[in-house]
């Protein structure tokens, strides 16, 4: 559904991004994952416009992305949710809501969105009136990725759902991306929580210092332990988790 | 005068000065376009209504609407140069330009219309009504109710309509706008556009109450800088709000002071709640972005 082939993006003179190439299949969750500033979020920018890729092509159904501009992106079915969340905090929750329903095609059928959204997060349903930036941060996540739900996406490009959230929360989300992908929906996932990602995910991609350093199947990369910690360094779940709370 | 009189004159006076400040205020909040010719286009918007009156004798009551789509030309227009101003560098620059557009609209009314003062005398000018003991001039009421009507109706469609959402979303935050489809360019010109036709209306519920000249402009700018300050960048009720408490102050101050010292009220409200509360006075937090 979504090929980069050797894409090349970055800001300025400095590439983040050196000759990626990755695709997410039709119905899929493909989990992306990597350390810090491996360019997981430029990838997931550079897909979604807000990134202009320098070199290297990046198609949508065949259909190639590159020197659109986002709003074009968006209407041609690409939600992408971004890193922290990024509500419109004066905004109230049904007019963040609306929001994502603003394309022209998408306004006539706001109802039914705004029923499949709030039949997944039900919290949304009660918090309708109140203002986006009052939410807790688990709240906020349901409201983002409500949102883009709204735009009735093929795909949807999530940065780091769970970025600060408590596990309780972090396995609802979780859980909801299960049910959105069951119905069809195909997922690009950047996710810190490696294991996490890869358990969710059908297929990986690992990413270090804006390249692909393995991919795969996403139950093989996880089996392959030694491999994920030779490459990433990656903690075990909970010493991860009490590295964040450190932080 | 009364207490109770100037305070009723400053509230109506302060309905008009929230009118010119509410376009200052979108252009604001959405690009980042501090817009120094704001005032000079409420000053188009009284000589078109003065030229409407003087040649057809449309009232400017009716003509300011008829002329609203020239303004939204305008806006757009001026927005053209502006755009392609990276926005980080978009607060300096623009003041800088926007001045150079004051500059040329003020000057190029000089040329065409000279410095003469024009008034706009409507057949009701000199009728007044009592309003809780204070004598209102019918121009001044009529004026005073338009604008809020007006304000109202731009809170209504900033709340209630798709493009006025889009328009308050760009506002905090344009690449989350942009990634729900939201085409960020054409929404800060429709609100450039929609800023200047606000300036244009003010222009033609003031030519009715207040002498036409090309440099009146300036009287404007200030004003509505100090009720933007006053009400915060953020609102139309902002703005509604810090045009009342200027008009008011204004009122007083015109009849406590020596006529000549009156504008010192606009300065030390607009530096002191600068000093003390830089977000404006109901301005909470700095935005989001």
């Amino acid at each position: 559904m979504l090929e980069l082939k050797q894409v090349t993006a970055g800001y300025g003179k400095i590439d983040v991004l050196r000759g990626v190439s990755l695709e997410a299949r039709a119905g899929e969750i493909t989990a992306l994952v990597g350390p810090n500033g491996a360019g997981k979020s430029t990838l997931l920018r550079s897909i979604s416009g807000t990134v202009v890729s320098a070199a290297g092509s990046i198609t949508f159904k065949g259909i190639p992305l590159s020197g659109r501009p986002p709003h074009k992106i968006a209407s041609m079915g690409i939600a992408h949710v971004q890193e922290g969340r990024m509500v419109f905090g004066s905004m109230s929750v049904e007019e963040n809501l609306l929001m994502g329903a603003y394309l022209k095609d998408r306004r006539g059928k706001i109802k039914e969105s705004m029923a499949f959204v709030t039949g997944l997060f039900p919290r949304l349903r009660e918090r309708m009136r109140q203002q986006a930036g009052t939410l807790s941060g688990g709240e906020q996540q349901m409201l983002a990725l409500g949102r883009a739900l709204m735009m009735r996406p093929e795909l949807i490009l999530l940065d780091e759902p769970s970025l600060g959230l408590a596990p309780l929360l972090v396995d609802t989300i979780y859980s909801s991306l299960e049910t959105l992908n069951r119905e069809g929906l195909t997922i690009l996932l950047v996710e810190q929580n490696v294991r996490r990602a890869l358990t969710y995910s059908q297929r990986a991609y690992v990413l270090e210092n804006g390249e692909v350093i393995l991919q795969g199947r996403s139950a093989d990369i996880l089996v392959d332990s030694a491999v994920t910690s030779a490459y990433l360094g990656v903690p075990l779940e909970g010493e991860d988790r009490l590295i964040r709370q450190s932080l | 005068m009364l207490l109770s009189s100037l305070v009723i004159n400053g509230l109506f006076t302060g309905l008009i000065y929230g009118l010119i400040a509410v376009g200052l205020t979108v252009i604001f909040g959405v690009m980042r376009i501090i817009n120094m010719s704001h005032g000079d286009i409420v000053m188009l918007g009284m000589y078109s209504a003065w030229i409407l009156f003087e040649k057809f004798g449309v009232s400017p009551y009716v003509s300011m609407f008829l002329t609203a789509p020239l303004f939204f030309l305008l806006g757009s227009l001026i927005y053209e140069i502006l755009d392609p101003i990276p926005l980080k560098r978009r607060e300096m620059s623009s003041l800088i330009i926007t001045l150079g557009i004051s500059f040329v609209l003020a000057t190029s009314a000089m040329l065409i219309f000279t410095a003469d003062y024009r008034t706009v005398t409507l057949p009701y000018s000199q009728r007044v009504i009592d309003i809780l003991g204070t004598r209102l001039g019918y121009p001044a009421l009529i004026s005073s109710a338009i604008s809020l009507v007006l304000m109202c109706l731009f809170r209504l469609f900033l709340s209630r309509t798709h493009i006025g959402r889009a328009i308050r979303a760009t506002a905090i935050d344009r690449t989350s706008a942009a990634l729900l489809g939201v085409n960020v360019k054409r929404i800060s010109q429709a609100t450039f556009g929609a800023g200047v036709v606000l300036a244009g209306l003010a222009g033609g519920v003031l030519a009715p109450i207040y002498y036409v000249y090309p440099f009146v402009g300036s009287n404007f700018i200030i004003k509505a800088f100090a009720v933007v300050v006053l009400g915060g960048m953020e609102s139309v009720t902002g703005a509604i709000a810090g045009g009342l408490i200027l008009g008011v102050a204004e009122a007083l101050g015109g009849a406590f002071l020596e006529h000549s010292l009156k504008d010192i009220i606009v300065f030390v409200l607009f530096l002191g709640v600068l000093f003390f509360r830089p977000t404006g006075l109901f301005g909470g937090r700095e935005r989001n972005r």
